[in-house]
């Protein structure tokens, strides 16, 4: 269970690393923007579409975040009156709903992303392909698919842990 | 439909996270009502929703928080209050509500709000001999002021899923904000009546203005956004990006408590709070579409209207729906799905959305106070080891109070409408 706590670490860090730099982008980008509207006079044309692309890959790449942190709010009053083992066993159900639905969100955006009237989209402003905005999606629901898949199987380990030491 | 609805509530049930049972949902309807030619639109769906330039402000204000509270903003508020209020009975007391309403408009979240000052109010509060779960639960009421003073995440959230205004909404939230700090306050004198309440030392004039003058840094960022946005100098994103940066100046230069080796970690944690948000936008916009897809809104205004054609009754039974919602459902949450689902009832009733906006908000805003689930007695309790039972228990003044005073915004427009008007 080494290597899958390995991999999970690593695109964690990785995630971790693209989120920080899209922060930053996004902060610099509008502070600039307001920056040359007010003080200099000469507004600039890319600063509120580059910061929307940030908060895109914001959104995705934190949301597969989230779930390796396990941040997402969910609904625990039933969950929690069940005892501890009928417990585990309702959050590997969980899990396994999850990774069917992220795996296949991931199989649609592959097929939406590859249709050939997305490659030629350009964006309004700064005039790039779209597709750099849209990959976000793909991207971040491929380290979704591993945290999600991590995640199960490390819950079990920990079970078996636990039960050796009893 | 029926299907999908009950895979909603069954996956909602199993403790799936709430976003990704949106997504679900939808998903289960398409293959349910065999629509399979939808499919492909999910994440085209999925990603269109969050092209939205107001959803820029959510980051910006939650890094803004996230820099003060590494700044040492906290104990510099609370230090403020202490000195111009410490010296009455009961003194300390006071003193959290006042700091809370001057955090409250510098970050726009509950849970942060309530998190910050669990950890500075309440060992300051328990020293000087007030009961700890009195202490726990005056931080957790007044930090419900966090979203209703702007800034705010749920009125950002609320303006992008019902295109009210997000400047109008920040202005609509002062009145209200105000008016439900100074219900705090009248409630802790009431209790204090009864109580041997401590006070604190009477300071010097020197001091009253040198903690003063601390603070002017940090309240910088509320004049900006009121005065930006009221003079409509500003929009709501603009006047976050400009927050940012001042809590970024203040922080590393004027009070010089944050280090730029915090940031790296200050910015992967504004990223998987905004996140959390955004994600369930994203998904609510999918679900939403699946919920006018089916006309839903239309039939419940249709079903509601044949109920009562009375505004008064609608708010009622709204508030009270509301409630019920906000003990079991996460605040944000429930905006998203409820939000879609309203606004097509609001012209039948003649409700203007802005006001409607401060209602729903403020509604669910109470929910994460509200037993068995709310995300702030969790928080509050975990700081402080307050039992849940305890905290409820001299929690429940404040949650009156508060339900009291959101009757009064329902019934009264003018309390949250009058400043935005002014415009």
């Amino acid at each position: 269970m080494k290597i899958v706590r390995k991999i999970n670490n690593f695109v964690f860090s990785i995630e971790k690393i693209l989120a920080i730099l899209l922060a930053v982008v996004l902060l610099l980008s509008l502070a600039a923007g307001v920056l040359f509207r007010y003080l200099l006079k000469s507004p600039l044309f890319w600063s509120d579409e580059l910061a929307i692309f940030c908060l895109i890959w914001i959104t995705f790449i934190g949301g597969s975040l989230s779930l390796k942190e396990k941040a997402s709010p969910s609904i625990t009053i039933l969950t929690d009156l069940v005892s501890p083992k009928l417990k585990k066993y309702v959050q590997a159900l969980c899990n396994i709903i999850l990774l069917l639905f992220v795996a296949y969100i991931l199989y649609l955006a592959y097929e939406w992303i590859t249709m050939p009237n997305i490659m030629v989209q350009t964006s309004t402003a700064m005039n790039i392909p779209k597709v750099y905005f849209y990959l976000s999606i793909p991207v971040s629901f491929i380290f979704s698919v591993i945290h999600v898949l991590a995640n199960i199987f490390l819950d079990f380990t920990e079970d078996e842990q636990e039960g050796s030491l009893q | 439909m029926t299907i999908a609805l009950i895979g909603f509530v069954i996956l909602l049930l199993l403790g799936v996270p709430i976003a990704y049972v949106l997504g679900m949902t939808t998903v289960i309807y398409i293959f349910a009502t065999d629509n399979m030619g939808l499919l492909l639109t999910v994440p085209q769906r999925l990603y269109s929703g969050m092209e939205n330039y107001g959803l820029l402000a959510i980051p910006l204000f939650m890094l803004a928080g996230e820099l003060m509270n590494s700044g040492g903003i906290t104990k510099r508020l609370v230090n403020v209050a202490k000195q111009f209020f410490g010296h009455y009975l009961g003194g300390l007391a006071y003193v959290n509500v006042i700091a809370n309403m001057m955090l409250a408009a510098i970050i726009g979240s509950a849970t942060a709000q309530i998190a910050m000052m669990s950890r500075t109010m309440v060992p300051e509060m328990e020293k000087s001999g007030y009961s700890k779960p009195f202490s726990t639960a005056i931080t957790a009421a007044a930090g419900l002021l966090g979203p209703i003073i702007p800034p705010s995440m749920m009125f950002i959230i609320y303006g992008v899923s019902s295109g009210a205004s997000i400047g109008e909404m920040f202005m609509a939230g002062v009145i209200p904000g105000i008016l439900l700090g100074i219900s705090f306050m009248i409630i802790i004198a009431i209790i204090g009546m009864k109580q041997q309440w401590p006070k604190q030392e009477r300071t010097t004039m020197k001091e009253k203005l040198d903690s003063f003058i601390k603070v002017i840094p940090a309240l910088l960022v509320p004049v900006i956004i009121i005065v930006g946005i009221l003079s409509g100098v500003f929009t709501a994103t603009e006047s976050a990006a400009i927050s940012s940066v001042v809590a970024l100046i203040v922080g590393l230069f004027i009070y010089r408590e944050l280090k730029i080796s915090q940031l790296p970690n200050i910015l992967a944690q504004t990223v998987i709070t905004t996140s959390v948000i955004t994600i369930l936008i994203a998904m609510a916009n999918i679900f939403g579409w699946m919920l006018s897809f089916e006309q839903v809104p239309q039939q419940i205004a249709a079903w509601m209207v044949s109920l009562s054609d009375s505004p008064i009754v609608f708010l009622l039974l709204v508030n009270i729906f509301l409630l019920i919602v906000g003990m079991f459902m996460d605040g944000i949450a429930a905006l998203v799905i409820l939000v879609p689902i309203f606004m097509p009832l609001l012209p039948s009733y003649n409700v203007d959305p802005v006001h409607f906006g401060i209602i729903i908000c403020i509604n669910l805003t109470i929910g994460i106070l509200t037993p068995p689930v709310g995300s702030g007695l969790f928080i509050a309790s975990s700081i402080t080891k307050v039992s849940i039972g305890s905290l409820v228990k001299a929690l429940w003044p404040f949650l009156i109070v508060s339900i009291i005073v959101l009757l009064l915004l329902t019934y009264i427009p003018a309390l949250s409408l009058w400043l935005p008007g002014l415009n």
